[in-house]
């Protein structure tokens, strides 16, 4: 088996299983199950799907190798992504608080119009900043 | 000024990525994870238990299955002896799919209420007008706040980017793995139905009562027809499993322009299939 693939030993499962459940269907088709020949077609299948097993668990073995490097590199990106997530919400909070709070700013101006438009462009900067690291 | 307004609403229409079919696409996934949780951490099925509980008996001891039975036990145990890599596997698979959803579903902010606010006290304040340009103009307020988004906006593209970039070879290792658990779960389940069928179909045959026998039968169908729809569901599974880790192989390809039609054609076509597993494979 020495080089042989997992892909190479699942296919040869899958074909062997196929087999197994052929010779069933055949069996269940044409011939009484309970009668010898059915009994002894029944038997075959049996101990191909068995083989079918046992090369499917070498499969898994193989794959088996790789699995916890993958494990532990995928928990660290899923927690860089959700701190990134998290900064990416705190700066939308921060906008739909801000521009609540112009609304409240542009109201309450009476001297210096322009001043509200102004705090409109400094948003800008505080939401751009919130987010640089992202 | 209003060629600058202009252009920021364009830039922040370019600038928005519709990135629904992703999110769909790992939603779905993730629920496919969630659906046959029990199944990975649950090993063995009921059916797997009686046909080892059978292969003690002399019907099946005697019979031409006793290698099978052996082997069936020693398969079993090495199966469940994996649970925990299988368990890790999965968990770590449902856990970044859950976290491609919430990426890709940040979404922009609705403040079109606020910004429509700000411009109608602008208007009142009389800095706004139908007349005025730039930031007078009527409605500058609020295209300024939809400016303010694109960052945002940006800032999900690149976080989604980058996990899908980051992680499809880990993706890829764990679907690869998972499916061949299911398939092998799948084999395991057609051997120990065998087995239960040899025990019944041999219970059938040295009995006289025809009643009986007929009886026997029966229970011996059912137990073969529980076992193929199990065998079905496992594989469809599998194929479900295959297909995320290709649709997720897309991803990572087009990873610069994930509403790009080739990644929406290449999930919408695919769904059916990972739908197909939002159920467990296993009969309880």
């Amino acid at each position: 088996m020495s080089g042989t693939t997992a892909q190479q030993l699942s296919d040869l499962a899958d074909t062997l299983t196929a087999s197994a459940n052929a010779i069933d269907a055949q069996v269940n088709s044409n011939l009484d199950p309970l009668s010898p020949e059915g009994q002894h077609l029944k038997d075959m299948s049996g101990h191909i799907a068995t083989q079918a097993a046992t090369i499917g668990m070498l499969a898994m073995a193989t794959l088996q190798n790789d699995v916890q490097a993958a494990v532990t590199d995928l928990n660290g990106n899923i927690k860089q992504a959700n701190q990134k997530i998290a900064q990416i919400q705190s700066a939308q909070k921060l906008l739909s608080v801000a521009a609540a709070l112009l609304s409240v700013a542009a109201s309450a101006a009476t001297r210096d119009p322009f001043g509200a438009a102004e705090n409109v462009m400094n948003l800008v900067n505080m939401v751009q900043g919130a987010i640089k690291n992202t | 000024m209003t060629r600058f307004l202009i252009s920021a609403i364009a830039l922040f229409l370019t600038g928005c990525v519709d990135l629904t079919a992703v999110q769909n696409f790992a939603s779905k996934s993730s629920g496919v994870m969630t659906a046959n949780s029990a199944v990975f951490s649950g090993w063995p099925p009921i059916i797997v238990t009686h046909a080892l509980e059978v292969a003690r008996t002399p019907v099946i001891a005697r019979s031409e299955r006793a290698a099978d039975a052996k082997e069936l036990l020693q398969l079993a145990n090495e199966f469940k002896g994996d649970s925990a890599v299988i368990q890790s596997a999965a968990g770590a698979l449902q856990l970044y799919f859950t976290t491609l959803t919430s990426a890709s579903a940040t979404g922009v902010v609705d403040v079109s209420k606020q910004a429509a606010s700000i411009d109608q006290s602008l208007v009142a304040l009389k800095v706004e007008s139908a007349t005025g340009a730039g930031l007078a103009a009527k409605g500058s307020a609020q295209a300024i706040v939809q400016l303010l988004q694109i960052p945002l906006d940006l800032a999900r593209q690149a976080a989604v980017r980058d996990l899908v970039v980051k992680s499809d070879k880990d993706v890829q290792t764990l679907v690869a793995y998972l499916a061949q658990v299911a398939k092998q779960a799948a084999r395991l389940d057609y051997v120990a139905a065998g087995i239960l069928g040899k025990y019944y179909d041999t219970s059938a045959i040295d009995s006289r009562d025809p009643g009986v026998q007929a009886l026997v039968r029966d229970t011996g169908w059912q137990r073969q027809s529980d076992a193929q729809s199990a065998t079905s569901q496992a594989n469809a599974t599998a194929s479900a499993l295959l297909a995320i880790g290709k649709d997720h192989a897309v991803l990572a390809a087009n990873a610069a322009q994930l509403s790009a039609d080739v990644v929406k054609s290449t999930l919408t076509a695919d769904a059916p299939i990972i739908e197909a597993a939002l159920k467990p494979f296993l009969p309880k």
